[in-house]
């Protein structure tokens, strides 16, 4: 592996968001195509960092700044990147409708954004009319609902059958996570997938985006 | 019921330590725009708390009343029916610092607001609570539940005791959803009472790897303290 992209690695690890674009230049300017530079470089950065964070070494405002680091790089490397290129597509976020909590969600939405997607978060306590909305006007295949208080996970339902109701429901996928979630609750409400952890969220994407 | 509302809370936040936290390097751009949200922030923020002292009736083996406010839980009822004194609270960081952060565009922005208007509504739960020790005169241990904290104790709950507060949520700004959220969101309520054994949700709560736990989870204690 080049010194230039471990050096590309390190700086989204110890969040140097002065020094990332030039070491994004240096990459390219030895020869490294931008994908190689998102694929070896930023992507394993924010593993790095993502893992820190699952083991407790990292907080959210680590992974905040680390996700603001890779955006000093991003438009960079988009310009030297092939036109028609797509991203993974759009991530639409919420907390459900009675729960506020959203420390987690925003979690997930910074992850998600850092490796491709577009993230479209419509905060907490959203009704499910508004997230289906959203869905129908931004195009966006993907929702992630997020919810942490027991009483509201019926919240959940309603956005599934509100998918149905609106005839998307063949078209998106529903991902659920949060503390009061699982995957025996993710069968009951009739949602496609759980994820324990943001990262399980980006690997559950990632398989949707990939089309697997 | 006498209420008592606290208002003039001081925001006191160490720019220094707070950039620490937030993962902000000195003499960044990051560190220019964060000191003037965080001016903003001083200027306007005004967290807020609201308590009342009463004291609570047995009405049945799973209820309580206080005020004439019935409550429905079996673990509420036997805490409070030892504790002679209980404190009925809500806490906000304020609609103030609520308002401002809609104004904040992008993560990282949003994030800062959110993390101050956090630190805000710690500042409200640490005046409160030091309001009740010193009523109670220093010594006695203070133990708190929280609607929605506990199956036995669920969220909608809240509508009773924001009843029970009456006039004082309105005049901390503190509002209750259909849903029973509490608006400004970073707000907390909850009962306080005065409990010798000591109570915390965390020893009926089986969650597994919080952060937050206070107290190790006591599988038999539902059985052994409330029959349940
Ligand atoms: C912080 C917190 C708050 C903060 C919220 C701050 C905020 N901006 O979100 C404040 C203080 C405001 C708050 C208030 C309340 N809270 Co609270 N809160 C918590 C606490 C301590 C931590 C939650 C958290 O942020 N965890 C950290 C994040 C990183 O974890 P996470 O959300 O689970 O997310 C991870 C995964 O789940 C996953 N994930 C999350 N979302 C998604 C989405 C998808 C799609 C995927 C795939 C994955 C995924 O990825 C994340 C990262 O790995 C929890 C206890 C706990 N340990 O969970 C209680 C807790 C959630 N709160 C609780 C309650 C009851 C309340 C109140 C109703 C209490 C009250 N009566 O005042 C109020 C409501 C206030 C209101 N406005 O109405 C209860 C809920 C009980 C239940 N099971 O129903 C809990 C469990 C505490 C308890 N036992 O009492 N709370
Ligand atoms: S263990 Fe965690 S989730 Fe459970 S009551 Fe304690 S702090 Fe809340």
């Amino acid at each position: 592996m080049k010194e230039s992209i471990l050096a590309v690695r390190r700086a989204i690890d110890e969040l140097d968001i002065d020094g990332i674009g030039a070491l994004a230049v240096k990459c390219l300017e030895e020869g490294l195509s931008p994908e190689e530079i998102i694929q070896e470089g930023i992507s394993k950065g924010l593993e790095i960092v993502g893992r820190k964070f699952e083991e407790g070494e990292y907080f959210l405002a680590d992974l905040i700044m680390a996700g603001e680091v890779v955006k000093e790089a991003m438009p960079i490397l988009k310009e030297r990147m092939n036109p028609g290129g797509r991203g993974k597509g759009t991530v639409i976020l919420a907390t459900v409708a009675g729960d506020i909590h959203e420390i987690g969600k925003n979690i997930v939405g910074m992850i998600l954004s850092a490796n491709g997607f577009e993230v479209i978060d419509l905060g907490v306590d959203v009704p499910a009319q508004r997230i289906l909305d959203t869905a129908k006007s931004s195009g966006a295949r993907f929702i992630g609902l997020s919810a942490l208080l027991t009483t509201m996970v019926e919240s959940i339902r309603e956005v599934v059958s509100a998918a149905g109701a609106a005839g998307l429901r063949d078209r998106v996928k529903i991902v659920i996570g949060g503390a009061c979630t699982s995957m025996e609750l993710c069968k009951e409400m009739g949602a496609d997938a759980y994820g324990e952890t943001a990262i399980d969220a980006l690997r559950i994407f990632n398989d949707y985006a990939a089309g697997a | 019921m006498d209420q008592v509302i606290l208002q003039g809370i001081p925001f006191d936040a160490d720019e220094r330590g707070l950039m620490e936290l937030l993962r902000i390097r000195p003499g960044t751009k990051n560190a220019s725009e964060f000191s003037s949200i965080l001016a903003q922030a001083k200027t306007l923020a005004r967290p807020k708390a609201a308590f009342g002292i009463a004291t609570a009736r047995t009405v049945d083996h799973d209820a309580v009343e206080i005020d004439g406010i019935r409550f429905t839980s079996r673990v509420v009822r036997i805490n409070l029916e030892k504790a002679g004194v209980v404190f009925p609270f809500v806490a906000t960081c304020g609609t103030e610092l609520e308002d401002w952060s809609q104004g904040m565009t992008g993560m990282l922005h949003a994030f800062w607001a959110d993390s101050l208007m956090l630190m805000a509504l710690g500042s409200a739960v640490g005046v409160l609570e030091s309001h009740l020790k010193e009523r109670l005169g220093g010594g006695a241990a203070l133990s708190t539940m929280n609607p929605g904290s506990l199956e036995d104790w669920p969220l909608g709950e809240q509508a009773a005791l924001f009843r029970l507060l009456g006039d004082a949520t309105e005049a901390v700004g503190a509002r209750l959803t259909d849903k029973m959220v509490i608006r400004p969101l970073k707000s907390v309520s909850g009962i306080s009472f005065v409990s010798e054994e000591g109570f915390t949700n965390c020893s009926l709560c089986p969650r597994q790897g919080c952060d937050s736990r206070r107290a190790p989870y006591d599988a038999g204690l539902y059985g052994k303290r409330y029959g349940l």
